[in-house]
């Protein structure tokens, strides 16, 4: 039995899309019910919809074998997990943003607001920028607007979030997409399902995968 | 409140978990006195110099520390390994090699904001110092696999690989210091799709990019894995190091370990004091390594004494977590519990030492109201009862 978690949301629908025609893999999820489980007893597969911030603490224990989650996510904690491919869905960008007056500002230590304190702090740090992290869980686009920051750090897709606020980009941190996470101990124990599974992705995404 | 519960990541370890804790530490430690290797037990606290420049196996905010009286930083020991060719290299300099040790007990790693984090590990391992020949690898790993056998695992797979395949490739490239630190642990976390982007925009020989793209994805059935290689055209260099790994190969086979032998030519020694074989078991149902291992030809140079060693730690978490998962039925020992009365004490004493020197499991239990033998014997694996009241009951046992 391969067990595959998908982050609930977005990069779900993208895949069960994605699989719709394969033998193997496809139609066992039913997105519009409100079970979280999928199993196909024949196939040998099974489906769990999980929070993406959850999911690699289920591939690193074991709990399942395969996820398939955003790259922010990987990047903000250090998983013990082999990150196997890019399945060039749900792509996105971290980006620092902010009102568009504070953009060349000068301090001794900005205020930066954000959902990925990790990246936020590696990316300026990189940077020899000193900044002050202030840790939020949502809507961070807020946070400049009422003060309580001067910039925010955080996924942009479209812009449109950003834009109907009245902020716009400083600068580009990089590039995410979803990726295929493996439990290590699976990738050796059920190499061949886990290789069919990314051959699957790879055939429809049109590439040559050494995996 | 605090007081009612343990640290995060620490946790008493309660009798039924604790039996078998101590089932599978004394099956391996007897199995490894039986093959002669000596028990040795190092300090829990050593200082934090003995890992300070290792920071790329230790890194330094998961080494917990404290400030000694005198100033000094001092660490709860992270591995074993280290202490280890510590004492030989200062205390045990003048035996004669090849000296065999083991030891178990328990590592601590400060593993910080994850909730899932144990942050001590029971680790039981053994160490050759002073043989730096294939023989002592192949020994290891064979004693290796035994243990893990003692401990009840029946299916359970090795990877093979070496420090030296990637190395090689570094010093023919000339990767730089950073260069090389990226792209290994890239390689041993098979991150493919990073390496490709880093591989990119390095000045290095297509072939070269090629081969070190290719590292994380050669592994699997030895067969296999080295007929794949045949294929891929190596340096010289690495020809002799899968040469290598191929003899290792042969001569576990003849050993009737081949079914548990995979080889993985992607583990670059994420840690880096490896110089040579690198070596992990796994297996169903534990998540993680249940053995890592290898050869570290340089560790004892850090304490200034050239002694080549090799060695492997058995994390004994992760076996028990795959016990659970795997076995259905354990078999349970004959457990007896003797009640008495207020005048039956020296007769029950004495029945139970005759049980006790056939090595069958006897309790004394003073049979008072408030006890209810049939809970008390269900709860604590008691099979058989003797009331010493009974008169031909205790005559018969």
């Amino acid at each position: 039995m391969l067990r595959i978690a998908i982050a609930k949301g977005r990069t779900a629908s993208k895949v069960n899309e994605m699989l719709k025609d394969s033998n193997e893999f496809g139609n066992i999820m039913d997105l519009k019910s409100r079970k979280l489980i999928f199993s196909s007893e024949e196939k040998n597969v099974e489906f769990i919809l999980v929070k993406p911030s959850d999911l690699p603490v289920y591939v690193e224990n074991g709990a399942v074998d395969v996820g398939i989650v955003g790259k922010d996510i990987l990047m903000e904690h250090n998983y013990s997990v082999y990150e196997l491919y890019d399945m060039k869905i749900s792509t996105c960008k971290m980006a620092v943003a902010g009102p568009p007056e504070n953009k060349d500002i000068v301090l001794s230590a900005r205020k930066i607001a954000t959902k990925y304190p990790t990246i936020a702090s590696e990316y300026f740090k990189k940077k020899m920028e000193r900044i002050e992290i202030i840790k939020l869980d949502g809507s961070v686009e807020m946070a400049p607007l009422l003060g309580l920051s001067h910039a925010i750090v955080d996924i942009v897709e479209t812009g449109d979030t950003l834009r109907e606020n009245g902020l716009i980009i400083y600068e580009d941190i990089c590039d995410i997409s979803a990726r295929v996470i493996v439990n290590k101990i699976s990738y050796k124990l059920k190499n061949s399902a886990v290789n069919r599974l990314i051959s699957t992705f790879d055939k429809i995404n049109g590439g040559v995968s050494i995996a | 409140m605090k007081k009612l519960y343990t640290p995060k990541g620490m946790e008493d370890i309660l009798i039924d978990s604790c039996s078998m804790y101590t089932k599978v530490d004394n099956e391996v430690q007897q199995y490894l006195n039986l093959s002669g290797y000596h028990k040795i037990s190092t300090s829990v606290i050593e200082y934090y110099d003995v890992y300070s420049d290792l920071k790329e196996a230790f890194d330094e905010g998961t080494v917990f520390k404290l400030i000694d009286r005198d100033g000094s930083i001092i660490a709860l020991r992270p591995d074993m390994t280290v202490p280890c060719a510590r004492a030989v290299s200062t205390g045990m300099r003048h035996y004669p090699k090849p000296l065999k040790l083991y030891y178990s007990g328990n590592v601590y790693r400060n593993y910080i904001g994850r909730s899932d984090m144990r942050r001590t590990f029971l680790q039981i391992g053994a160490e050759i110092f002073g043989d730096s020949g294939i023989w002592a690898d192949i020994e290891l790993i064979t004693t290796a696999c035994n243990c893990l056998r003692k401990a009840g695992l029946k299916n359970f797979k090795i990877d093979i690989g070496h420090s030296e395949v990637f190395n090689t490739i570094s010093k023919l490239t000339g990767l730089s210091k950073d260069e090389e630190n990226l792209i290994s642990s890239l390689i041993s976390e098979k991150n493919i799709v990073e390496l490709e982007v880093v591989l990119r925009d390095l000045k290095i020989s297509d072939e070269h990019k090629c081969l070190l793209l290719k590292l994380p994805g050669i592994f699997g059935n030895p067969d296999t894995v080295f007929d794949l290689i045949r294929k891929l055209g190596l340096d010289k260099q690495m020809e002799e190091t899968v040469a290598y790994l191929k003899e290792l190969y042969i001569q576990l086979e003849k050993c009737s370990l081949g079914q548990h032998i995979s080889i993985d030519l992607g583990m670059t020694g994420e840690q880096r004091y490896y110089s040579g074989l690198i070596f992990k078991g796994y297996t169903y149902g534990a998540g993680s390594m249940v053995v890592t291992g290898g050869r570290y030809d340089k560790l004892t140079e850090r304490f200034e004494y050239q002694c080549p060693a090799c060695g492997f730690a058995i994390d004994v978490n992760h076996i028990i977590k795959a016990l659970e998962k795997q076995s259905g039925d354990s078999l349970t020992d004959e457990k007896v519990l003797i009640l008495y009365d207020d005048k039956g004490y020296d007769k029950a004493q004495l029945i139970a030492e005759e049980l006790k020197a056939e090595g069958i499991k006897a309790c004394l239990a003073y049979g008072s109201d408030k006890l209810n033998i049939e809970e008390y014997m269900k709860v604590y694996d008691f099979n058989k009862l003797i009331t010493i009241k009974d008169k031909e009951a205790a005559d018969n046992a």
